[in-house]
């Protein structure tokens, strides 16, 4: 058991950071993506059998 | 490579679908009558079985795991199989996944309606109930993670990533929150007290929203955007950013439900903090949605999926918006504990979660039985009565929100509350509550357009129901090759390791909020004039939970003069030790009440006067809304129930003495004596164990502890002394 809350602020700082830094370096790596692949991705939930349906 | 031929299992997906139509009904008409009950009370038909407090969770929880759960399981077994090419993981898994999810929703109603209830807001499911979810929720996600194990395609598709997510946070908030200990098999108590209870709740509340109405409605946007206006999604890159940002931080923003309350400061910025920072990654999803349709609006005009998902998107864009507003501190103190609350969910419920619904089932519905919609005719009365009803709904209660904020602070010239009597501030909303009837009613009738279109569709159509597909075999592409995909690419191609790092994402936000709050001991001051409640107290409480008075009724005062003039002092931390569960509650409809026993209040009432209020509340106040509980006078405490109420209590760290247990009813009865006397002089004959007594006696004790040592307050004694002085409460949480 901890006594005191002294420092708490750290723990949610450190939250903070760690998403910034995560959000940052995930931003990079995925803009520096081919366009190309990024495309094929998308694409991937129109790759099956079914017939579009947009006009019913 | 050949393709290999296999199946889809479009039986499970009908099966949900028809629940989903089913169950929705359901839930709204649940709704439609408690919005009744709020405008004409006459509507509570004199039964406990159909009284507000009784009703109102099964309108949450039927909306919330009914209609929407089924609709995610219907959405989620089409959408995955098709993008995995492969048929599901195990048609006994889906068949129990069915079956259990729709006998936890019939076990859910009838436990509702006979008012056994944790109290719990979205979570009030008693104990047996709780298991069985977590055995169903388990088995949806083997089934779930089993099938990606089995797909024949290399990239976990955007979509699934989004289920993933929905299975692990569901799962971890529905078992955290749901930790409790069993007396009977109908009757549990949470085992967090006070604030921390509320934060474990707000946190699961919050996330709920979350993780079910939410995580699963993206996959589910990201899937049937594209499919039904038959175009990508407009940006793959953006999916990757607002899905890792979301996921993160949602967990941390529970605490915005607790702004001035009684809870630390520190908690309170947190929540505010990462609420804010949710408008990023929440609005990221709603505009590659909308970016999806570029180009394609023209097709919006013709289809009804398509305007409904521009309305899904729409509300979810408001929604996101308005959520991150109210967890400001000066936007919180007029919304919290107004309309305002419910006015934002039904935006998002009926707005968000139907719009999305009903979009997807539109398409999939003549996908799946091979045919055209019946009548697009009827689809687009459909469209615009719902969503006139939804404006119809939130607006007056916006509107109803400001006005009863602003009287609740009114103060007149000398310095006085202008409107002291709270019936006051509540008679001038009401017509506010005939119109959100008169909304309510617009939704229904639209959804029973949808429902015939659907039957109708249905039985024009032919059903296969296991539909034949090829794809070719899956090649494991092996270790992570640096040269020519990123760490990401890598993890979609990688089901197991994928879930294991949403989890780590999902869990920081959580441990951060709720382990400082459980464990560091100043977080939860004692105070030393704070008793626990006698068995006769703790038998009021618990028929106060099973009558749903927290639905109308809140036990926090905030540090508001306004608030502290009308109702008392403000709430503080330490009242709540011995809370479980805690009961501060979320929406005044009636005045708070965490002062009723306190004779310095305003809010004191003599027993008499509670007794003929319980009794018919209208013969008090003619304008009042609060049901009658007339048949707490005829029903009995469950006496044998009292020990072990008690030994439960004194297992959660409440500082009884040894063996009290052994004594407690004695203790209740000699209490309950003394109030039935009290009443007796005013004219009123009532035995003493009948839960009217009990009921009283709870609200007797609510702020009764922080009172001045020289007011009046004659409480009782209990025969064994507390052991407050040996074990303070607060140490007991470790």
């Amino acid at each position: 058991m901890l006594e005191s809350i002294d420092g708490i602020g750290n723990w949610y700082i450190l939250g903070l950071l760690i998403f910034f830094i995560l959000f940052v370096v995930i931003t990079i790596r995925v803009m520096r993506r081919p366009a190309k692949e990024m495309d094929e991705n998308g694409k991937l939930v129109l790759d099956d059998d079914e017939n579009n349906n947009e006009t019913r | 490579m050949e393709n290999q031929k296999f199946y889809y299992d479009n039986k499970i997906v009908k099966l949900f679908v028809l629940a989903t139509i089913i169950w929705g009904v359901v839930g709204i008409l649940a709704g439609l009558l408690i919005a009744l009950q709020l405008a004409f009370p006459v509507f509570n038909l004199g039964l406990e079985f159909t009284s507000f407090g009784r009703v109102r969770p099964i309108h949450t929880n039927a909306i919330i795991f009914a209609f929407v759960g089924n609709a995610i399981f219907a959405g989620v077994y089409y959408s995955m199989q098709r993008l995995l090419k492969t048929r599901m993981f195990s048609d006994v898994l889906s068949r129990i996944n069915f079956w259990g999810w729709q006998l936890i929703i019939v076990l859910a109603a009838l436990t509702l309606v006979l008012g056994f209830t944790t109290s719990k807001e979205y979570a009030e499911l008693e104990w047996p109930i709780d298991i069985l979810i977590a055995a169903i929720w388990v088995i949806f996600g083997w089934n779930m993670i089993g099938t990606i194990l089995i797909r024949r395609v290399q990239h976990i598709y955007a979509a699934i990533w989004w289920y993933i997510a929905t299975f692990l946070g569901v799962a971890m908030l529905h078992v955290v929150n749901s930790f409790e200990l069993p007396i009977s098999l109908f009757k549990s108590y949470s085992i967090y007290a006070g604030a921390q209870d509320a934060v474990v709740q707000w946190w699961y509340g919050h996330n709920a929203v979350a993780f079910f109405l939410t995580t699963p409605f993206l996959g589910l946007m990201y899937y049937y955007l594209p499919k039904a206006v038959n175009r990508p999604i407009y940006s793959y890159r953006l999916s990757i950013i607002h899905f890792w940002s979301l996921i993160f931080l949602y967990m941390w923003a529970g605490p915005h439900h607790l702004l001035y309350q009684a809870l630390p400061e520190w908690a309170q910025a947190l929540g505010t903090t990462f609420s804010v920072m949710l408008i990023a990654p929440s609005w990221g999803g709603m505009i590659n949605g909308f970016l999806t349709l570029r180009g394609a609006w023209d097709k919006v005009r013709d289809s009804a999926a398509l305007k409904f998902f521009v309305v899904a998107l729409t509300a979810y864009g408001m929604a996101t918006f308005e959520g991150p507003m109210m967890s400001l501190k000066n936007v919180n103190s007029i919304t919290h504990f107004t309309d305002w609350t419910i006015a934002h969910v039904h935006i998002a419920g009926m707005g968000w979660n139907g719009g999305l619904v009903f979009g997807m089932l539109y398409w999939l519905v003549p996908v799946i039985f091979r045919t055209k919609l019946f009548s697009n005719k009827l689809a687009n009365m459909h469209f615009w009565i719902s969503t006139l009803g939804i404006l119809v709904y939130a607006i007056p209660l916006y509107w109803a929100a400001v006005t009863q904020w602003l009287m609740w602070r009114e103060y007149t010239p000398e310095g006085f509350l202008a409107y002291p009597n709270f019936l006051e501030t509540l008679t001038q909303i009401l017509p506010m509550y005939t119109l959100r009837v008169a909304g309510g009613l617009f939704y229904l009738i639209g959804f029973l357009f949808f429902a015939y279109n659907m039957f109708k569709t249905i039985a024009a159509g032919s059903f296969v129901a296991d539909e034949a597909a090829e794809a070719p075999a899956r090649v494991d592409h092996g270790p992570i090759d640096n040269d020519k995909e990123t760490v990401h690419r890598w993890l979609e191609r990688r089901g197991a390791k994928f879930a294991i790092v949403a989890f780590v994402a999902l869990a920081i936000g959580g441990a951060v909020e709720i382990i400082p709050m459980i464990f560091i001991k100043s977080n939860v001051p004692t105070l030393k004039t704070v008793t626990p409640y006698t068995p006769l107290e703790l038998e009021g409480r618990d028929i106060y939970m099973k009558e749903g008075c927290y639905t109308c009724h809140s036990q926090m005062i905030r540090p508001f003069r306004w608030e502290t003039d009308r109702y008392g002092e403000y709430s503080k931390i330490g009242e709540f030790v011995y809370d479980h569960p805690y009961l501060w509650g979320s929406r005044r409809t009636g005045p708070d009440l965490a002062r009723a026993g306190n004779t310095s209040s305003p809010m004191y009432k003599n027993a008499a006067w509670h007794y003929n209020h319980l009794m018919d509340p209208q013969q008090m106040n003619e304008q009042s809304i609060m049901p009658k509980y007339d048949w707490l006078a005829t029903k009995e405490v469950d006496l044998s129930m009292t020990p072990g109420k008690i030994r439960a209590m004194k297992m959660l760290g409440v500082p009884y003495a040894e063996g009290y247990d052994k004594v407690a009813v004695d203790d209740l009865k000699k209490q309950a004596g003394k109030i039935a006397a009290e009443l007796k002089t005013s004219g009123i004959d009532i035995a003493p164990t009948k839960e009217m007594v009990a009921m009283i006696a709870y609200l007797h004790k609510l702020g009764r502890d922080i009172a001045p040592a020289d007011s009046s307050n004659a409480f009782f004694v209990p025969a064994m002394p507390y052991a407050i002085s040996q074990e303070p409460k607060a140490n007991a949480h470790k």
